[in-house]
């Protein structure tokens, strides 16, 4: 199986690649079947690597010496432990479904082999980041995602609303991808090493527990991962990518994109180890993220914005768990976070396909008329983010998270955050349930789903509801599969004391239920024109955009405009334009003393010349034939008296 | 007996007086005229030198001379009443048909 | 008295080929030309050469001669018309000052290149006979008599030539 490995990340490149090359030769069902098989070809694989037992024994595969610089050789290597086994399985999967999803979500597109083409290696780059056994290879698979992101989320590039919000995303992006590199060159200029699993021994043998290079360095890894997985502050770029299509984003938020941040700090955890700050850090950034995000998806109008503005939210659940020290639970939500999040995405993007691209959920209230598996899918899918007890997966991954943030540093204020965001939660994903599918208009569609779309749906409408069963709670009978099997690699997280853990699951499994009643509430509110607080304010999120524009955009273009004015009148204007006029004069004055001094002058005094020597010439061909005997004489006479002499 | 540079001291005065003819005298005639003195006067010196050698070779040379001069003035004189009888030419200056006609420019 | 002719001839030859300088007409130019090239004709017999004695009085003498007097005949009339531009030139020593000059310099320098080279006097005339020329001519010198007979010949063509020219 280990020199299979390739065949993971490789199969959708090569997909990629002949859509890109030879996608002219092929008709657009054909590309979305080739783009799917490719796809599936990766899951397949992965399949194959479970089988083959890479559950419990890593897989590692070399392809080849990638650069040879003196001493130091990074491999083209995979490295498939659980960690990226896990990573692996959900980005194919829900990669897959989401291809499969957009054959027919995205059939009447014109522009297929494009779509394709990146979907395809937008799964391939995200593969690449988790498979890679280096950190070199890992930022090349980071640099391709966000590149796709990017390709994807202005996919309508037409409209100058879509373009500008890929264009934010790859630029705020950027400045997480900058910190991030600055971080690797950091651990290669103290190692120089970038195989992780090196370099991650190494780390632990020689820097000391709270060093500063380690503050250091993980604080950039840090925000590489903020910006990849949309933290506070750079959060920014996700709301606006709603602006793709919506597969890209159920892909986006579910398994590619958002969630190499968790996996890069889950990765690089023997690091933040050494560094608890920026591990409380973490977690704070990952609780104001939670409350950030879903108190913003409180007032959201746009459908999609709403399930946007949650993912930064559950991210930050995720943050949370990596903060305080549960990796394995990160992970474990990660994956739950994954099937639901897609599955809202899906469903939202059916419901908003088959109200011809409306996405203000008070309009498609009105519309009705919604898909009904759309409907009992989004429900599934809702329930499960709301962590509605004992039936979804939702509850088992977050309330774990809730847990074991109680334990943490500062945890009572850190479950508070947790708890108040899981309340809001369910708020304002039920009441974007209940405006949507309960408005105004009565629900008597019978709309069905082509099999495309309706099959994913299904299947991850049924793994949102019990993915959770492999990892009961704490202190549960039961299963407890996930967190055991990933101790070796991972570590186990820490629970309080059993009675204080009952107690807090107790409260997790009232929230949703408080959150739903609230949500009714809030519905009437705002059917009776009494909106929320704050609503605008929440609804821009928290005027993040104004603030950023306020405090960076625009002194930035007042610093570049200034310097313009400087540049062109000090520059431009003052050396340029003399320059400018000098080089003109001299030029002018070059012409002038060239044409009327040296070639006027001399080629008239030239043709003067010739014209006189060829008069004198002239004059001895006079046709007078004495003159010429004369003349002959004459040097006969020379000559002989020069022989004489 | 005449030495031999008396012979060729004559022959150099008759050669110089045909040449002195050819340069004077502008009828086309007598520039034939002086081109027989001319001829004369090399004739006379190789003969002069021929025999001061005691061979043939001089007189030889001589025959040759006197049978391209025969040549040489039956084509020139038709040549002459060509010219006189086309041109109404009889003199060396009118014959400048050869002549390049250039105005002398002063700029 | 050998040597007294021989100097009188040339002395007589010298003053006809000067006097054809000054003369007006050609016929007494080729007049003039006549007696020159009869004392040259006594020389070449006084320095012993009979054939060309008797050649030079054949051929120019009497051939070439003919011809000069036949063209003056032809074109007598008309150059006595313009007789007053005639020899103009020759009355003003400016015109013919340096040509003279010129001439008696090649004569001098002639004299000065003969004079170089000092000759054996030699006491008696050597008399070459015609035998001796014809061996001559038709010995080692066949070519140039061929190269002669053509030569005559081409002057045939193009005095046939240039008379049919005239007659048009």
């Amino acid at each position: 199986m280990n020199q299979w490995l390739w065949l993971i990340p490789g199969t959708p490149l090569l997909g990629s690649l002949v859509i890109a090359l030879l996608g002219g030769l092929l008709r657009r069902e054909h590309i979305a079947v080739l783009a799917c098989l490719a796809a599936a070809a990766a899951f397949l694989v992965v399949l194959l690597a479970w089988l083959a037992g890479a559950a419990s024994q890593p897989l590692q595969q070399t392809l080849y010496t990638w650069v040879a610089v003196g001493d130091w050789r990074p491999m083209f290597g995979f490295m498939l432990d659980r960690l990226a086994l896990v990573m692996v399985s959900i980005v194919s999967g829900v990669g897959l479904l989401v291809h499969l999803y957009s054959v027919s979500f995205m059939a009447e597109e014109t522009d297929q082999r494009r779509y394709y083409f990146f979907l395809n290696l937008f799964l391939a780059g995200m593969l690449l980041l988790v498979l890679a056994d280096n950190l070199l290879l890992l930022y090349l698979g980071w640099e391709l995602v966000g590149l796709c992101s990017y390709a994807l989320i202005g996919f309508w590039y037409r409209d100058p609303v879509c373009s500008n919000a890929g264009r934010k995303a790859f630029i705020v992006t950027r400045i997480g991808d900058t910190a991030l590199a600055l971080g690797i060159f950091l651990l290669f200029s103290q190692f120089h090493e970038l195989s992780l699993s090196a370099l991650l021994t190494d780390a632990a043998a020689q820097w000391e527990k709270g060093s500063a290079l380690a503050t250091v360095a993980t604080l950039l890894i840090l925000g590489g991962a903020v910006g990849k997985s949309a933290q506070l502050p750079l959060q920014v770029w996700l709301p606006d990518a709603m602006a793709g299509p919506s597969p890209v984003s159920a892909l986006m938020h579910a398994a590619t994109m958002v969630t190499a941040g968790v996996y890069l700090i889950a990765r690089t955890h023997p690091l933040f180890e050494l560094a608890p700050q920026t591990q409380w850090l973490v977690a704070a950034i990952g609780a104001l993220t939670i409350v950030y995000g879903a108190s913003a998806a409180l007032a959201q109008i746009d459908f999609k914005k709403v399930l946007a503005y949650s993912t930064i939210s559950q991210i930050g659940y995720m943050f949370l768990a990596l903060g305080c020290g549960a990796y394995a639970l990160a992970l474990f939500h990660l994956t739950t976070h994954a099937f639901f999040k897609a599955l809202l995405f899906l469903s939202a993007g059916a419901v908003i396909q088959a109200s011809r691209d409306e996405h203000d959920i008070n309009k498609l209230g009105k519309i009705g008329h919604h898909p009904p598996l759309a409907r009992w899918t989004f429900l599934a899918g809702a329930a499960s983010l709301a962590g509605v007890p004992v039936v979804t997966a939702g509850f088992y991954s977050k309330d774990a998270i809730l847990a074991t943030a109680w334990s943490a540093p500062a945890g009572p204020l850190l479950w508070t955050f947790a708890a108040f965001g899981a309340l809001l939660t369910a708020i304002y994903i039920f009441r974007v349930y209940l405006i949507v599918f309960h408005g105004a208009a009565p629900q008597t569609s019978t709309l069905s789903l082509p099999y495309p779309m309706s099959v994913p749906l299904l299947i991850l409408a049924l793994l949102s509801i019990i993915s959770g069963f492999i990892e009961l709670p704490e202190g549960w009978p039961g299963p407890h599969l996930w967190s055991p099997w990933f101790e070796e690699e991972l570590g186990l997280a820490t629970f309080p004391s059993l009675t204080i853990t009952y107690m807090l699951q107790l409260i997790a499994a009232l929230l949703p239920f408080i959150g739903m009643g609230l949500a009714c509430v809030l519905i009437r509110r705002e059917r009776a024109n009494q909106p929320l607080p704050l609503a605008n304010f929440l609804r821009c999120g928290w005027n993040f955009d104004a603030f950023y524009q306020a405090t960076l955009a625009r002194p930035y273009y007042a610093l570049a405009r200034g310097l313009r004015g400087i540049v062109e009148t000090l520059l431009i204007e003052g050396a340029l334009t003399r320059i400018t006029c000098g080089l003109l004069a001299f030029a002018t004055f070059c012409r002038k003393g060239v044409e009327y001094n040296v070639l006027e002058v001399s080629i008239s005094r030239l043709v003067a010349t010739l014209r006189f020597a060829y008069t004198l010439l002239g004059t001895t061909q006079n046709g007078v034939l004495s003159r010429y005997a004369l003349v002959i004489s004459t040097g006969a006479v020379f000559f002989l008296g020069y022989w004489l002499w | 007996m005449i030495p031999l540079s008396h012979s060729l001291a004559i022959a150099a005065l008759l050669f110089v007086l045909g040449l002195a003819v050819v340069l004077l005298r502008r009828e086309l005639l007598f520039i034939l005229i002086g081109l027989e003195v001319m001829l004369n006067g090399v004739a006379l010196t190789a003969t002069a030198a021929g025999q001061y050698w005691g061979n043939a070779d001089g007189q030889v040379l001589v025959i040759m001379l006197m049978t391209v001069t025969a040549a040489e003035v039956a084509v020139a004189l038709i040549l002459v009443w060509l010219a006189f009888d086309h041109y109404r030419a009889a003199r060396v200056e009118a014959l400048t048909q050869l002549r390049e006609e250039t105005e002398r420019r002063t700029s | 008295m050998y040597e007294f002719i021989f100097y009188c001839s040339s002395v007589v030859a010298v003053v006809a080929a000067g006097a054809i300088l000054v003369v007006r007409q050609p016929v007494h130019a080729v007049l003039y030309l006549i007696v020159s090239l009869l004392a040259l004709a006594l020389l070449f017999f006084l320095l012993g050469a009979p054939l060309l004695a008797a050649f030079q009085v054949m051929l120019y003498a009497g051939a070439i001669m003919v011809l000069f007097l036949f063209m003056m005949m032809v074109m007598n009339l008309r150059i006595e018309r313009n007789r007053s531009l005639r020899n103009r030139s020759l009355l003003r020593p400016a015109s013919w000052g340096g040509i003279a000059l010129l001439a008696l310099l090649l004569w001098l320098i002639l004299l000065l290149l003969f004079s170089r080279s000092s000759f054996n006097e030699i006491d008696s005339i050597t008399v070459i006979g015609p035998t001796a020329v014809g061996n001559a001519l038709f010995g080692p010198y066949l070519m140039m008599v061929e190269a002669a007979a053509i030569l005559l010949l081409a002057a045939l063509v193009a005095a046939l030539y240039l008379s049919q020219r005239g007659k048009r």
